[in-house]
């Protein structure tokens, strides 16, 4: 794997893991 | 033996710290104290990444261990991940080992089961909530 598919891919599995964090935030804040 | 492996190990560190590094700074998170950041640190032991959860009231201190091990046939890279959640009290732990030689696509199979086993904590961190939501 390249690093710049190594980087796309940390990239992708912190956005499905942060997306639950980040709507509850948003909710929160609403 | 250990002296053959000398020059083995600082690349093997090099490597190591970059892998981590790169993790740590891509999950930073503007929105969390300084103290709840990602953090990696590396030495002549080994490595250790910290990507912590802070959400619905949890606050699991979850990291990855990256500890060396010398074997016959070099540097072998013991790895021990896990965590502790302060309001469940429960710890979470995993112990495996990276034979030599050390690649750095061994280095980062690891720390995608570390990813993955974070995103699964979430969603049962989630899946808990919305339970107590509906009940």
């Amino acid at each position: 794997m390249s690093e710049d598919e190594w980087s796309k891919k940390i990239r992708k599995m912190k956005e499905d893991s942060e997306r639950k964090i980040v709507e509850q935030q948003l909710a929160k804040n609403n | 033996m250990k002296g053959k492996y000398e020059e083995e190990k600082k690349k093997i560190i090099e490597m190591l710290d970059s892998e981590l590094k790169k993790v740590a700074e891509i999950f930073k998170n503007p929105a969390l104290e300084e103290y709840e950041q990602p953090n990696a640190e590396s030495s002549s032991r080994g490595g250790h990444l910290d990507v912590p959860i802070v959400y619905d009231g949890h606050n699991v201190e979850l990291g990855i261990n990256f500890s060396f091990t010398l074997t016959d046939n070099g540097y072998g890279l013991q790895v021990e991940q896990g965590g502790y959640d302060t309001v469940q009290e429960r710890t979470y732990r995993t112990l495996t080992l990276i034979p030599p030689p050390i690649t750095v696509d061994a280095i980062r199979n690891q720390l995608e089961k570390f990813l993955e086993s974070r995103k699964d904590i979430i969603e049962r961190i989630e899946e808990k909530r919305r339970r107590f939501l509906r009940a």
